[in-house]
Parts: C-alpha cells; sequence; structure tokens
C-alpha cells in the first residue's frame, strides 16, 4: 500500500479569495498518492491523503516538494498534481442522472494536467488561477501556474476548446491540440502557439514523476535477503531483488513474495519444479487463480492493490519464478538462511544465494 | 431566386437535423455505455485497484471515452512512471485523438524502457505513422475493368426524333461493353501552423476509361480544388473551406466541356459521432461543339449546386451517410435547363475478415434516388414532351486488404432511368474489379 505525503487543509481554507461554499459535498476520490516523505502539519484538520480518501468541495489540496496525486472527481474528470501545487475545489454539482452540473476549481500554484469528464463536454468547468478564468470544454489541458505572480500557461493536449479571460478583459480561445497560451500578472493572454516537444516533455515530467520516486523503491525492497515465516511453518528465503526483464521480487513482511511487474505481457512461471510449472501472466494487479496456484506450485495467491501480487506459499516446495530458483521452502524452520535446495536454474539475473 | 429559397431549406434541414440528433443522442443508453458507468462505479469505490482501473481503460476505450482512459492509464504512472505497456497504451490513446505530440512522447518514453519485441516493435511503427501522417501529401491510385450491360446510355427500347419514333441504331443504341480505368487522387494540405488552423488545401481527381469496342464512349475526366480551410466555432472539427474549381471532360477521345467555380463547405460536428457538411457550389459550363453534336453549346451555361452530407459513426468502423443534393442548371436553351434533387444513403461497415487486420474488410451499401425536370421540350427529339427524369440506382461493394496502403475492390450495381421521353428510358448493370493503393 502506498502512502502519500498530500496534506489536506480544513474544509473552510479559502482559495484566490473566493469563500469556500456552505454544504460542501463529496465530489470525488483520491485516486492516486505518490509514496513520498512524511508531510506536515498546518492546523488541526489537516490530514495526510490516501489512495481512496473521499475528497470534499471546498476542499484544499497540497503537495510538498515530492508529492504528486490526482483526483478523480464523480463525473469522469482527473485532476492531477504536481509537485509544490495547491488547488481548491471550488464548486461541484452533479446530477448523475442528467449528467449536467458544473466543476470549478481554483490553482493557485503548480503544475496540473486536468483530463475533461462529462461536465467537460459541455463546457461545464472552470479553472481559476491567480491572473486567468479558464473555461474548459471537452479538453486534456495542463496548466502551470507560477507561485510568484500567479502567471498561468495553458496547454490544450486535445479537445474542443479552451477560453481564456482575463480581469482586465483580455480574451483568447485555444482550439488547437499542442498549442499554448500564457497570461502574465496583469497582462492578457498571449495568442496560441505551439508548444515545444522539449517543454511538453517537461510539463509531463513533472506530473509523472516525483523526485522522491528512487527513494521509494529502495524504501520498500531490502537491500539485503530477508527470512520470513510462513503461516504454514515453511522457511522462505530470498536473494538479492532481481530484476527478471522488468519483474522485481523481493520479501516484505510475513512469508509473502511481492511481486512488481511492470509488463502487461510478462510471463511468470511458478513452479514447484523445474518441470512442474504454471506460467501465469503478471500484470501489475492481477488476481492470479488461487486453486491453479495451489495445485501447481502449492503456494496460494492474494492479490492486492497497486503493483503487486503477493503470494502465499502454503505447502512444502521450491518456488520458482522466471525459471530462477529463488525461494526454497521447507519445514525446517530455521530463522536464517536455509541453503537447501537453493541452486539456480536458468538464466535469471540473479542466483540464489546461500 | 427559387434556388435561393431550395439552399435557405437545406440550411434549415441541416439545423434541424442538428439539434434533433443532438438531443437524441443525448439520452441514448447503449450497453457499452452500461458497462462503462458500472466500471467507472467500481473504480471509484476502490481508486487504488490496480485490476479495476484496467478494467475501466478498457470499457472506456469501447465506449470511446477516450479521454477517461487516459486519465485513468496517467494515474498508474504516478505509482511507477516506467511502466512500457502503460506508456504505449497512452500513445496509442493519444494518436487515436491526434494528439500527436503527446503521442510521440509516449511511444519515446516507452523506447527508453526495456521492451519486449512486439512492443519495440509497436513504438516504433507508432512513431513512424505520426511521421507520416504529417505527410501534407495524400492520395489514392484506383486501376480496374468494368463491364457494363449498357455502355452507352442507349435507350432501352424505342427513341423519338422530331416527335416521331424510331428505333436506335449504331452508336444511338444500347450496347454492352468492357472498359478498363483508372482513377486518381492527389490531395495537399498546407497547415500555416497558426492558432486558427489556417490551411491551404488542394485537391486533384483524375479519372479515365478505356472501352474496348465503344471508343466513342471513352471518358477523361480532371477536377481541381484549392483553397483556404479556417477552424470555426468553438471546436477544432468546425471548419469553413473556401475553394475554386475546374474541370475538364473529354468524351470519346476529344475535348467534351470545360467548367470553372467556386465553392464552400462548412463542416461541424452535432454530436462526437455524427458530423454535417454544406456544400455550395456555384459553376459556369462551357460545352464543344462535334461533328456527331454539333450543337453541344446549347448546354452552356451556370450550374449552382448545393449538397447536406450527414454522417453518423455508431461504432467504430461503421458509418451511416446520407447526402442531399439539389442542383440548378441554367443551360442557354430550356430543353436543357433543369433542376435535380438527389438523395444518396450509403452505409459502409468495416469488419474483421478472413485475413488482414481488425476491421480491415469493408463492405458498403449505397441506394440513390434522384428526380430531374427539364424547363421546356427539345424540339428535336419530340416538340411536345417536356423532359423530366427519375433515376433509381443500387450498389454495393466488398473492399479487401492485400498489403499496407493495398486493396482490392469489387462492385455491382444497378442503374434505372425512367425518362417522360423514351430517348433517355434505360437500364444497366455494373460489374468492377480493381485494385486500390492508398498513400
Amino acid at each position: 500500500m502506498l502512502r502519500g505525503s498530500i496534506l489536506l487543509l480544513s474544509l473552510i481554507a479559502p482559495a484566490c479569495g473566493f469563500a469556500a461554499p456552505e454544504s460542501p459535498g463529496r465530489v470525488g476520490v483520491a485516486a492516486a498518492v505518490s509514496a513520498v516523505a512524511e508531510g506536515w502539519l498546518h492546523v488541526d484538520e489537516v490530514r495526510s491523503l490516501e489512495v481512496g480518501h473521499d475528497i470534499w468541495q471546498g476542499e484544499r489540496v497540497e503537495t510538498n516538494d515530492a508529492g504528486l496525486a490526482q483526483l478523480l472527481f464523480i463525473d469522469g474528470s482527473t485532476v492531477t498534481v504536481g509537485n509544490r501545487a495547491s488547488l481548491v475545489v471550488d464548486d461541484f454539482v452533479y446530477d448523475v442522472s442528467a449528467q449536467h452540473g458544473h466543476l470549478g476549481i481554483a490553482m493557485s500554484k503548480g503544475v496540473f494536467r486536468f483530463v475533461g469528464g462529462r461536465l467537460s463536454k459541455d463546457g461545464s468547468v472552470t479553472v481559476r488561477t491567480p491572473t486567468a478564468l479558464l473555461g474548459i470544454r471537452g479538453a486534456i489541458v495542463l496548466i502551470e501556474v507560477s507561485p510568484e505572480d500567479g502567471a498561468t500557461t495553458v496547454t490544450m493536449l486535445y479537445g474542443d476548446h479552451v477560453q481564456i479571460t482575463t480581469p482586465s478583459g483580455g480574451s483568447q480561445m485555444i482550439r488547437r491540440a499542442g498549442f499554448s497560451s500564457s497570461v502574465a500578472h496583469d497582462g492578457a493572454p498571449s495568442a496560441p502557439r505551439r508548444i515545444e516537444a522539449g517543454r511538453l516533455h517537461d510539463l509531463e515530467g513533472l506530473l509523472t514523476r516525483s523526485p522522491g520516486t528512487a527513494a521509494r523503491k529502495q524504501a520498500t525492497l531490502p537491500a539485503k535477503p530477508a527470512v520470513a515465516r510462513s503461516e504454514s511453518g515453511a522457511t522462505l528465503t530470498a536473494a538479492q531483488p532481481v530484476a527478471i526483464g522488468v519483474t522485481e521480487v523481493a520479501i516484505i513482511g510475513q512469508a509473502a513474495i511481492v511481486l512488481e511487474s511492470a509488463v502487461t505481457e510478462s510471463a511468470v512461471t511458478l513452479g514447484k519444479s523445474s518441470t512442474d510449472t504454471a506460467t501465469l501472466s503478471a500484470v501489475a494487479g492481477t488476481l492470479i487463480e488461487t486453486p491453479l496456484l495451489s495445485q501447481a506450485v502449492g503456494a496460494s495467491a492474494v492479490a492486492t492493490d497497486s503493483s503487486f501480487v503477493v503470494f502465499k506459499p502454503v505447502a512444502t516446495g521450491q518456488v520458482t519464478i522466471g525459471g530462477t530458483v529463488l525461494l526454497p521452502v521447507s519445514q525446517t524452520s530455521t530463522a536464517g538462511r536455509t541453503t537447501t535446495g537453493s541452486s539456480p536454474q536458468a538464466t535469471g539475473t540473479s542466483a540464489v544465494k546461500p | 431566386m427559387r434556388m435561393y429559397i431550395y439552399v435557405f431549406l437545406f440550411i434549415f434541414v441541416f439545423f434541424t437535423a442538428r439539434s434533433v440528433l443532438a438531443a437524441a443522442l443525448e439520452t441514448e443508453e447503449t450497453p457499452r455505455s452500461v458497462a462503462l458507468q458500472q466500471a467507472f462505479s467500481a473504480m471509484m469505490a476502490d481508486p487504488g485497484n490496480t485490476r479495476l482501473t484496467i478494467l475501466y481503460v478498457d470499457a472506456a476505450t469501447a465506449a470511446g471515452d477516450l479521454e477517461g482512459a487516459i486519465g485513468a492509464l496517467s494515474r498508474l504512472l504516478l505509482a511507477n512512471p516506467d511502466l512500457p505497456a502503460i506508456h504505449l497504451r497512452l500513445a496509442a490513446l493519444y494518436h487515436a485523438l491526434h494528439s500527436n505530440g503527446m503521442a510521440e512522447l509516449h511511444y519515446r518514453q516507452a523506447l527508453s524502457l526495456p521492451l519486449d519485441p512486439p512492443q519495440r516493435q509497436e513504438a516504433e511503427h507508432g512513431l513512424i505513422e505520426l511521421a507520416a501522417s504529417a505527410n501534407p501529401i495524400s492520395g489514392l491510385v484506383q486501376l480496374g475493368v468494368t463491364r457494363q450491360s449498357n455502355a452507352t446510355a442507349g435507350p432501352d427500347s424505342q427513341a423519338r426524333i422530331g416527335g416521331t419514333e424510331v428505333t436506335p441504331q449504331g452508336k444511338f443504341a444500347a450496347r454492352p461493353d468492357w472498359n478498363s480505368f483508372l482513377y486518381a487522387s492527389l490531395n495537399h494540405s498546407l497547415d500555416f501552423d497558426d492558432s486558427a488552423g489556417t490551411r491551404w488545401d488542394t485537391a486533384l481527381s483524375l479519372y479515365a476509361t478505356l472501352q474496348q469496342h465503344a471508343a466513342y464512349e471513352n471518358l477523361t475526366y480532371g477536377k481541381l480544388t484549392s483553397g483556404p480551410t479556417w477552424l470555426v466555432g468553438e471546436t477544432p472539427a468546425e471548419t469553413l473551406h473556401l475553394y475554386a474549381v475546374a474541370e475538364v471532360l473529354g468524351w470519346g477521345n476529344a475535348p467534351f466541356s470545360t467548367t470553372g467555380g467556386i465553392g464552400a463547405a462548412w463542416e461541424t460536428p452535432i454530436d462526437p459521432d455524427i458530423t454535417s457538411r454544406l456544400e455550395l457550389e456555384a459553376l459556369d459550363r462551357s460545352y464543344d461543339n462535334r461533328a456527331t453534336y454539333p450543337t453541344a453549346t446549347d448546354e452552356n451555361g451556370g450550374t449552382a449546386i448545393a449538397r447536406y452530407i450527414l454522417s453518423y459513426r455508431w461504432q467504430p468502423g461503421d458509418v451511416a451517410i446520407i447526402r442531399l443534393q439539389a442542383t440548378d442548371d441554367i443551360a442557354q436553351k430550356s430543353d436543357w435547363r433543369y433542376r435535380e434533387w438527389r438523395v444518396v444513403p450509403t452505409m459502409v461497415h468495416n469488419f474483421t475478415g478472413l485475413w488482414g487486420a481488425d476491421s480491415s474488410w469493408q463492405f458498403a451499401l449505397e441506394l440513390q434516388w434522384a428526380w430531374r425536370p427539364y424547363a421546356g421540350p427539345n424540339p428535336t427529339i419530340d416538340p411536345a414532351i417536356t423532359r423530366s427524369d427519375r433515376e433509381r440506382s443500387a450498389g454495393i461493394q466488398l473492399q479487401l486488404p492485400i498489403a499496407e496502403g493495398l486493396s482490392s475492390r469489387t462492385a455491382a450495381s444497378y442503374l434505372q432511368e425512367d425518362s417522360t421521353v423514351e430517348n433517355f428510358r434505360y437500364t444497366n448493370w455494373v460489374m468492377a474489379t480493381s485494385l486500390q493503393l492508398v498513400f
């Protein structure tokens, strides 16, 4: 399970000079939160945002230096929040049956990606920044808001249009994918121009890769082999975390093999021996059929969220992954590393270490 | 004056159809949309569940909600930005939305990661397709043979000359024949890369037939249109194209007519799956007299054409089109002046056949009805009868893939022309087969 460092200020926090609505309601959920360093406390109502937490109307979402998050709204819209960003869900009204309503968001700083849902199809989405008001219709949009002066740059990646208006009366409309317009402090929106490929790459990078990603991987994968005792009494040992293609294996907790799979077509071979195997797809998050596993390899699978599939050995035997014997399982209840049957077999990138 | 009224009626029909269809489609619920809603609800209840997210992505893609699929897939990258399969799916989705910059970004992201051979091929092919789509030149070439039961469009039975019934003979009689034909079209689009989406579009079409026996029916036809296109309205799908038109027609191995004029085409989306297009053309035709037709210049004059085309994509690979066309021909002589009303419904179905990529086989069905009353009698034919034609036709076509860009087409059609003047009553069965190369 991934923890977040996204903080929520209280429900009545003002944003960009607009007062929060009187009756906040649930508008969506936190659909993704990156795992980085711990957050900080501002007031008593601050909470660390986690995947699955409800998002409420009037709520402010802030990220720290390495935080990333995605908010999923009830109408299907999503907002990806980059690091050092802040937004408030000003207004959300949605009639599910009629599929009409309005979504209003105030973004005070940071980089965001907005993917329009049902409300956006009608042009009922507005985004306020310190320097501009954006009307988004059926679009996927990147929005950058400078923390210094609120200068705003809008890039339409796809869609019908983005209407930009400023307090001074300036107005522009972006109707072509890949075009950007900028609004400086107290300025008018610039004529839309095609965004450079390099700039697009940089913005996407800010929205998919937090500075703490590498640290997160280190934190979840043990650097050294670990010994764990299964519920059935079997003992597992693991080699160094190995990479088979893009598959990483490690031990976490009690009697579990954590398989992190990054390739949808990646096949994982599990078996009691080199000739008694079952090959299964290891799509991230796939629920592997428990009876098949129990019969073939003497292990049952417990699916988790995110990218992890957890296996729990329930019988004796070896559990091999990708042709390389990694985990000899025996009844020896030794709290240490075992060398029983721990010979590497195939062409894995790492061998079992005694 | 009457023509302007007809154009106004067309525009009225256009706006009415647009409103009615948009309202009807808003309340439509299909099995795919129900499945999408269910998948979305499941994902909302457990947004960290990758399996449910992938199921939603699949449902959204099937239902055509590509933006929803993009939003969900982007979330997976927050947990792990180095998922090549996710980058490939995002690239394909952005590619389908014609967001080429984002598609290229994700294809290149995928290529920077460890890939298995099929994934690498998918990414590299995607980049090649993006580069090809940026090519301003496109077109097709079609080469084939046709068999017609009545290649001369000769009357089925008798004809009239000077009010007297005669039996058509020689070139004026109905005659079956084979021909070989060539059709080529070349399109060039110069994008000025401005925010208004301004581009200059030029299209050239060439068509030529070589009859096996009735050489006097050989046809050569060329049409050139060129002019600017702008984005109008609030969506990039709404465009206005103004153009100049030039046509030349050769008949029986000799020049027959030349045409020049101007046109305008306004295309607008009613719904993500419905597009309407209104075309208006004003043309001036000039004919050349010949020994076999010394009064061809009687047909000289202006022509105004209004077309309304409604396209409905009811599911990926399937399109229903209806074309309504009104023509007002103002020839020099009244016996060549006519108005024509034409209705052409067409259905195109792409499906997965015995070979080739998914949905690379295509079946098309087209029907036509036309009514064409003339302004006055032709005294040469019969001074007592004013010509009025009714045309009916039905055709089917099957297109099969052979290789990348190369396909075969087989078509069959039946045309029946009824007329108050016997000279113009005829039927024609047509069978054609051809090879087509698209580039």
